[in-house]
């Protein structure tokens, strides 16, 4: 499964979509990676996230360190009221910077 | 309710969507079916990835849900490695890093977790319960 990808202003944007569970991880952690070594700015599209669970935010967790080490910038875009509900228990609503 | 699953990584959105429509079935508030979703998401992911090295596709993981006015039960059966629930423990959320959140989300969402040692053949019995 590959993810629709577009660039917006010199930015990349992926367009994650399904549910982010285990099953997808990698899938996810692969695209965001190599998006984050190919561009300065990466967005995270999650209009059509409907689910994430505990894995799926790792990994998201992991990317926005990656970016920070390589300043780069991360972004998540257009978040879920799951997605944003999961992000506030974690305590990590600030720890990313999210657009919507 | 009760149905059987293959312990693979790929049944994990199969039994969600299994728990979620039952609740949405039975008229459940959105809210709750929401948190019972996650919460019965990161105990199965649980089961297939560290009971089951993740996934094995000759053993099962059974789930059973009972419902009255007052309350939601799902109860989670797996043949994988023993849990000690002793040693489960969600890590500091101040300390930002990858993995242990599973724990604290099924902590945060549901009212009641119990283990259960060896009931009806299966190694690891585990029941949420959520209050109406």
């Amino acid at each position: 499964m590959s993810f629709k990808e577009e660039e917006r202003d010199g930015a990349k944007i992926i367009h994650l979509e399904g549910d982010i569970d285990l099953e997808q991880t990698e899938t996810v952690r692969t695209a965001l990676t190599k998006a984050i070594e190919e561009n300065k700015v990466v967005y995270a599209n999650m209009t059509n996230v409907s689910y994430i669970d505990s894995s799926g935010v790792s990994v998201l967790i992991e990317v926005n360190q990656i970016a920070g080490e390589n300043d780069k910038t991360f972004i998540l875009e257009k978040i879920s009221e799951q997605v944003s509900s999961v992000l506030k228990m974690a305590k990590l609503d600030s720890f990313f910077t999210i657009k919507n | 309710m009760r149905q059987k699953f293959i312990a693979l990584v790929s049944s994990l959105s199969e039994i969600r969507k299994f728990i979620k429509n039952f609740l949405i079935e039975k008229k459940i508030d959105y809210k709750i079916i929401q948190d019972i979703e996650l919460a019965s998401g990161e105990a199965v992911m649980n089961i297939v990835k560290h009971g089951y090295n993740n996934g094995n596709e000759k053993e099962f993981i059974e789930i059973l849900i009972k419902l009255n006015s007052k309350q939601i039960e799902i109860n989670f059966y797996d043949n994988g490695s023993p849990v000690d629930p002793k040693k489960i423990k969600p890590r500091d959320l101040e300390d930002i890093k990858p993995g242990g959140l599973g724990s604290h989300f099924i902590e945060k969402k549901i009212d009641e977790v119990k283990w259960k040692k060896s009931s009806e053949n299966w190694i690891n019995h585990l029941i949420f319960i959520k209050y109406l």
